[in-house]
């Protein structure tokens, strides 16, 4: 009975309940809370409307079950007795553990990422010294933010560049970093300067004297590349790994710069460095056990997740995320709103829509990479998406974010409104294209250039190619990684193969899937690291 | 032998502003109904309350005062015999016109002969919204549904459709000049009816909302209602998501291209042939055909396009049948896609302006706007009107009537 309860305000404000009789049933008290959840409910009403449009809103309208359940629970909870409250819970609870998302993410989180960081992809038996001293070519944006991720880490830096004020700058954005982290309260005045203290900035080459590592990142130009290297060799300690954090260009070609190419390997970072914890490491032709052991524990002692590929243009990573921007801009192209196509990928789970992410990157730089891909590859394939990027670029000077303009406008670096000129680009304006179909011309696209990554080799295991979508190229995570995708998808691979020959017959062949598509993975579906979390 | 449903007479109390300080506010909502119950037996003196069967009463926010099934009450107080029931019904916006759409369809099935049916809702005292609801409030139904609140999506209508603040206004301004001329001209005497306080004394004779001296210079000035809570509160987003090829949503709607929030009733007595004839009251016009529908929920504000063709289907009528229309003003964009859908001469439509200008008093709305209608065809000498309301939750109500 809710009248042998007493609520007391005291002085400080706060409500305290007491039960006149303790005798009283637990029943009683769960009343009392009830009651006055109610009112604390009441006082919410105005604005449980806002709860699940601020939900999506935050999500960008991704239907992930997990924080809808939450919400769900919560305010499902309030208006009932405690017990009540848990069993309903427990209702909401068991449908997550039991769906499909939950195994996804606990396959890629929980497994997959113990297997790589554990050192799976490692040689094993490989002993090696561990880097203490590292050179850094470079001082751009990747390389300053690789010198500060070493130089947090406790190893010695020394970063060069073709000036004392280029090469400072990777100093600059150290102690920037340094001074948000003191203060956020996550590093002392103290830690902070023990940081800088090992980061040296240079233009001398003699100044990497005795540096035991080199990680190269001056511009993607091949023969820049070589220059430095040969430049720098001298000065290395004689068994120093050496490194380049190209995104594209074949490791073994760049190593054959080198005298000895069993040291050298792709360090692929990914910007912010300071914020990506993907690291790709890249596998030469020539490339030796021990320079991927020690590339693997610096990575390590650095805090990167290490996924190990096989050489190949573009790897996996750059290659892959590039057949999500040519579906999506290819998708504009034929005339489908722009916004949509933007929609499209944030509904389905990306955390940036790929027309941002491409003015992100530059259109700039992808169309070079492309015109590097067209020079060295028989196999290209000439796509519209690729007509529009130069377009956009050559006959109408939007290039990108940095300029300022590019698929949308930007007004002092924030994002704007979609550029209105795009629909004059497009060949079918108005085209209607089911949205579930943009999506998975998304999904798909990279899926399936996954699975020739497989194929031809450049992915080693599936358990890299999961890590590697989700944390360095925003493969949606609810799927757990984008062969886990093809895993999970409705009637599993099969099932993934038959809406993949549906594509491919609504939007070209680049969608047919494997032959092998399905045996093969049913082959490989015992394998320890993989076998969690797909049945 | 079932028979058509005639309408006998329709009257309504003009509408008070919906706040503290509007003139209805110490006004009982039970009371609007009594003193419109006592109005109709006063001028039907042939009215035999001995036939009434049923008192249908459209309440949005049927809960406090407004609740316990407020029509069985208003009946018993207005000391209508004990046989006489009421029942209470909720379509939102159209409540109203739906409980006008059920007596008709009863008097039609031929097992009653005299019902009352209308609306009642007192805004100034029970506010909109204090019911609660699953669909704006329980999470997984809200996420499920893509809810938004109506004044979203009135704005999302006007950016689909590329109605500009410009138009919206235009259209406001429009309807604060039709309603000021239709009151100056004396088309609404025939329905009115004043509320009189216990001692016989006017609390209001006339609409208390519009504003006759509105300009397109003030309307412009006034502030989007429903830029924050779209664009704070998440709601924007969620109908970006779902209407995916628009990137952002004007807000043009405010106080003066919305509906005004208003106190206020209405009833329409609704009778067979048979009864007619039994009390010598002279039928004014028949209705016709009568039709509900949904449409997108999120955009919500669009059925009364599908359910004008409906009803007009079930009439066996097309549009050009159709001499007068009037559609709920609940937004301006609301009417604009109305008349741009069905291609109608804008001079046919809300021809005495509507609830930006008059006020929406949620329950009462439909059947005042059927007298409205009435009325009108009266005083014009036209045969035929659509009366139509959409609905929260993306549905729509529509009523033919035709004149005897
Ligand atoms: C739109 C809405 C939110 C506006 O509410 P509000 O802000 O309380 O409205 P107010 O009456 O206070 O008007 C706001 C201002 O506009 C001004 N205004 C209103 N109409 C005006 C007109 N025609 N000309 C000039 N000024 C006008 C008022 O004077 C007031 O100014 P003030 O703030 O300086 O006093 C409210 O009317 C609404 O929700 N309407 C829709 C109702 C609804 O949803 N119905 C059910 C679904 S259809
Ligand atoms: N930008 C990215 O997101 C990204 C991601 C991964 C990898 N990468 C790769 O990293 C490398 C660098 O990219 P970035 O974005 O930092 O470029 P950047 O233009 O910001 O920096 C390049 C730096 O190299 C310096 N440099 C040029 N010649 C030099 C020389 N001879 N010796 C020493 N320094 C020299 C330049 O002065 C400049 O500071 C490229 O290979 C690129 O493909 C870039």
């Amino acid at each position: 009975m809710t009248d042998t309860i007493r609520y007391d305000r005291g002085a400080d404000g706060i409500v305290t309940l007491t039960l006149d009789d303790p005798t009283q049933s637990a029943n009683t008290m769960n009343r009392a809370y009830a009651a006055s959840m109610c009112a604390v409910l009441d006082r919410l009403a105005a604005q449980l409307p806002a709860f699940p449009a601020t939900l999506r809103k935050q999500l960008k309208g991704a239907r992930l079950p997990a924080p809808e359940a939450i919400l769900a629970t919560a305010v499902e909870g309030a208006q009932v007795d405690v017990e009540t409250a848990f069993t309903v819970e427990t209702r909401h609870l068991i449908g997550l553990l039991t769906g499909q998302v939950a195994k996804n993410m606990i396959g890629a989180f929980f497994f997959d990422l113990k297997a790589v960081n554990g050192g799976a992809a490692r040689p094993s038996g490989v002993d090696v010294a561990p880097v203490r001293r590292v050179a850094v070519l470079g001082a751009g944006m990747m390389g300053a933010g690789i010198a500060y991720a070493c130089a947090s880490a406790g190893l010695e830096v020394v970063v060069r560049d073709v000036s004392p004020e280029a090469a400072g700058r990777a100093r600059e954005h150290a102690e920037r970093l340094l001074a948000r982290a003191v203060r956020k309260g996550r590093a002392t005045e103290a830690d902070a300067r023990a940081v800088l203290d090992r980061i040296t900035t240079t233009d001398q080459v003699d100044a990497l004297t005795g540096c035991d590592a080199v990680i190269e990142a001056v511009f993607e130009d091949p023969a820049l590349k070589k220059a430095v290297f040969a430049e720098v060799l001298p000065m290395l300690a004689p068994d120093a790994l050496l490194a380049s954090n190209t995104s594209t260009l074949p490791i073994t070609g760049l190593a054959e710069g080198v005298d000895r190419p069993a040291d050298f390997i792709g360090m692929h970072f990914f910007s912010p460095v300071d914020r990506m914890p993907l690291l790709e490491i890249v596998v030469g032709d020539r490339t030796g056990d021990e320079a991927l052991a020690r590339a693997f524990d610096l990575a390590r002692r650095i805090g990167k997740t290490p996924i190990v590929v096989n050489d190949g243009r573009g790897f996996f990573t750059s290659r892959v995320i590039g057949r999500f921007i040519d579906e999506a801009v290819g998708m504009v192209v034929e005339g489908v709103p722009a916004a949509s196509v933007e929609q499209a990928a944030l509904q389905a789970g990306y955390p940036t829509g790929p027309l941002a992410l491409a003015d992100e990157v530059s259109l700039t730089l992808i169309q070079r990479i492309r015109r590097q891909f067209e020079a060295a590859s028989e196999e290209y394939l000439p796509l519209p998406a690729h007509r529009l990027v130069d377009e956009l670029v050559d006959a109408y000077d939007r290039p990108g974010r940095a300029a300022g303009r590019g698929f949308y406008s930007y007004d002092d670096g924030t994002r704007g409104r979609l550029w209105p000129g795009l629909a004059d680009l497009v060949t079918d304006a108005g085209r209607a294209v089911p949205f579930t179909d943009l999506q998975e011309r998304m999904l798909f696209a990279e899926a399936l250039d996954a699975l020739r990554c497989l194929d031809e080799g450049v992915l080693r295991t599936e358990t890299d190619a999961n890590i590697g979508s989700i944390f360095g190229i925003g493969f949606p995570a609810w799927t757990g990684g984008v062969i886990r995708y093809v895993r999970q998808y409705a009637g599993g691979p099969a099932g993934f193969a038959a809406r993949a020959a549906e594509l491919a017959q609504r939007y070209g062949e680049r969608f047919t899937p494997p032959d092998d598509l399905v045996d093969r993975l049913a082959a490989s579906a015992g394998r320890p690291a993989e076998s969690v979390g797909t049945a | 032998m079932p028979s058509e449903a005639y309408v006998y007479d329709a009257v309504r109390t003009p509408r008070g502003r919906g706040r503290d300080t509007g003139a209805l506010h110490g006004v009982k909502p039970i009371s609007l109904v009594v003193g419109l119950i006592d109005a109709l037996r006063e001028r039907n003196p042939g009215l035999d309350v001995g036939r009434l069967e049923d008192l249908l009463l459209g309440i949005v926010t049927p809960v406090g005062e407004q609740g316990g099934d407020l029509a069985r009450a208003a009946a018993l107080l207005a000391g209508l015999p004990d046989q006489v029931g009421g029942v209470q019904l909720n379509r939102f916006c159209a409540s109203g016109l739906e409980a006008v759409n059920a007596a008709a369809a009863r008097i039609r099935s031929g097992w009653e002969h005299l019902l009352l049916a209308g609306g009642v809702e007192s805004m100034s005292r029970v506010p909109m919204g204090s019911d609660g609801a699953a669909w704006a409030t329980d999470p997984q139904t809200a996420l499920a549904t893509s809810f938004v609140p109506q004044g979203v999506s009135a704005d999302l209508i006007a950016t689909l459709e590329g109605f500009s603040r410009d138009d919206v206004d235009g259209y406001a301004l429009r309807s604060q000049e039709r309603a000021a001329k239709a009151w100056a001209g004396g088309h609404f005497a025939r329905s009115v009816v004043p509320v009189r306080d216990a001692n016989g004394l006017d609390i209001l004779t006339v609409d208390e909302h519009p504003r006759p001296e509105t300009t397109r210079e003030a309307l412009a000035r006034l502030t989007p209602s429903f830029a924050t809570m779209g664009e704070a509160a998440g709601f924007d987003a969620v109908a970006l998501q779902k209407f995916h090829w628009l990137e952002a949503i004007e807000h043009v709607h405010h106080a003066g291209n919305s509906s005004g929030i208003v106190d206020g009733a209405a009833l329409v007595l609704i009778g067979s042939e048979e009864v007619g004839r039994d009390l010598g009251l002279t039928p004014r016009a028949r209705i016709v055909g009568a039709a509900v529908t949904g449409a997108d929920p999120t955009l919500m504000l669009t059925g009364p396009i599908p359910a004008t063709h409906k009803a007009l289907a079930v009439a066996g009528l097309t549009l050009d049948d159709i001499d007068l229309f009037e559609i709920n003003e609940a937004f301006a964009a609301v009417v604009l896609k109305y008349v741009r859908d069905l291609g109608l001469d804008p001079d046919r439509v809300n021809v005495n302006g509507g609830a930006i200008a008059l006020g929406h008093p949620l329950g009462a709305t439909g059947a005042m706007l059927l007298g409205t209608a009435l009325d009108e065809l009266e005083r014009r000498d036209l045969r035929r009107a659509v009366v139509t309301l959409c609905i929260g939750g993306g549905m729509g109500v529509a009523t033919v009537l035709e004149r005897c």
